[in-house]
């Protein structure tokens, strides 16, 4: 019995200083955060919510320390240790590249042109290759030099947030080289 | 990073929200892109569209938001030329509608999740496909009716300013 009193002591003890800490270490945006989401929870209007976040989750919470105080110290511990430490770097964003297996057959500026030029029946659209977007095709335009080979390309890429997207479009090509591109359709796969 | 205003959509003679943006597609394209003032933490992109169906091609119809200069930006900030209408031949995906009541709020992005959602599938503008995903009910009959933002922090344009100068 007496060791049950000395560890439930301990446990005590310890939610005293965890409590304590985490009152000196938090920061002032933190308890912005976490104010501004509990305003977003849609049960906040329910007659429970009040005396559930404010009484029984942290009496649970303490009570589980007491508890569980070996646990809690320890992920407290790491908590602290890892907050130390300087933040890990996101790898670079890969650049997309057109490569030579991506590409599918040689198209003339003339070819391409009429292929894409953008119809609609309300006229909300310049009648013009890519529509509203024939300036960018216009700046891309310029990149052609004599001896270049103009090829369309389709290719699916993966983006930011692992978001798959099928890449359409048109490339220089330099000899060997793979040179710049126009990408003309985005299609985003997954929803 | 807080849940964020929807782009608008009338469709079937209804406004509503959607939880898809065709108008990154065009900036990502190439499309000039104005640089817009970031004046709410629900609005990380600084401007809000309205589109509409008609005969099953998707049209951009309306513009708002702030400017970096103070200005405000309408169609013909992005679109010269097209002040009222502007097709959106670029856009080819999935536009996600949330409908029915919330089921789960997610403070994030378009996270929340709703009864059903109304995907509409467009190549090249062009509608050529929709389904809808049931969801589950919401077991809360006071939770909130269609898309929509709870709360979020708005900056003044002088404390943005001062951001900026820092």
């Amino acid at each position: 019995m007496t060791y049950l009193y000395w560890y439930l002591g301990i446990g005590v003890s310890v939610l005293v200083i965890i409590f304590t800490v985490h009152q000196l270490t938090k920061s002032k945006q933190e308890q912005e955060i976490a104010d501004l989401i509990a305003a977003f929870d849609p049960n906040r209007e329910q007659w429970w919510w009040k005396p559930l976040n404010n009484f029984v989750m942290p009496g649970l919470a303490a009570a589980a320390v007491v508890a569980g105080w070996p646990v809690a110290l320890y992920w407290k511990a790491k908590e602290m240790i890892e907050a130390r430490q300087p933040p890990r770097t996101e790898p670079p964003q890969k650049k997309f590249e057109v490569a030579r297996e991506h590409l599918q057959r040689q198209w003339t500026i003339a070819e391409v042109e009429a292929a894409e030029v953008v119809l609609d029946p309300l006229s909300a659209v310049p009648k013009a290759p890519f529509g509203h977007l024939n300036p960018a095709w216009e700046v891309f335009k310029q990149s052609i030099a004599e001896g270049d080979q103009l090829w369309g390309f389709s290719t699916v890429w993966e983006a930011e947030w692992r978001q798959n997207e099928l890449r359409e479009g048109y490339v220089i090509m330099r000899g060997d080289t793979i040179g710049p591109y126009f990408i003309a359709r985005l299609t985003i796969i997954s929803e | 990073m807080t849940a964020q205003i929807g782009e608008k959509l009338i469709y079937e003679g209804r406004q509503v929200s959607m939880c898809s943006e065709p108008l990154n597609q065009f900036f990502a394209l190439g499309g000039a892109c104005p640089e817009f003032e970031f004046t709410c933490t629900a609005l990380w992109r600084g401007y809000v569209g309205t589109w509409e169906i008609i005969n099953d091609r998707l049209y951009l119809i309306g513009l708002t938001g702030t400017l970096k200069d103070g200005s405000e930006a309408t169609l013909e900030t992005v679109f010269q030329g097209y002040p009222d209408r502007v097709f959106a031949h670029w856009y080819s995906g999935t536009l996600r509608i949330p409908e029915g009541r919330q089921i789960e709020y997610v403070h994030m992005g378009y996270g929340s999740t709703y009864e059903r959602d109304r995907f509409l599938k467009f190549e090249k503008g062009i509608l050529v496909g929709c389904r809808v995903r049931e969801n589950g009910t919401a077991g809360d009959s006071n939770s909130t009716e269609g898309y929509g933002v709870g709360a979020m922090t708005v900056f003044s344009r002088r404390a943005n300013r001062e951001k900026g100068d820092q």
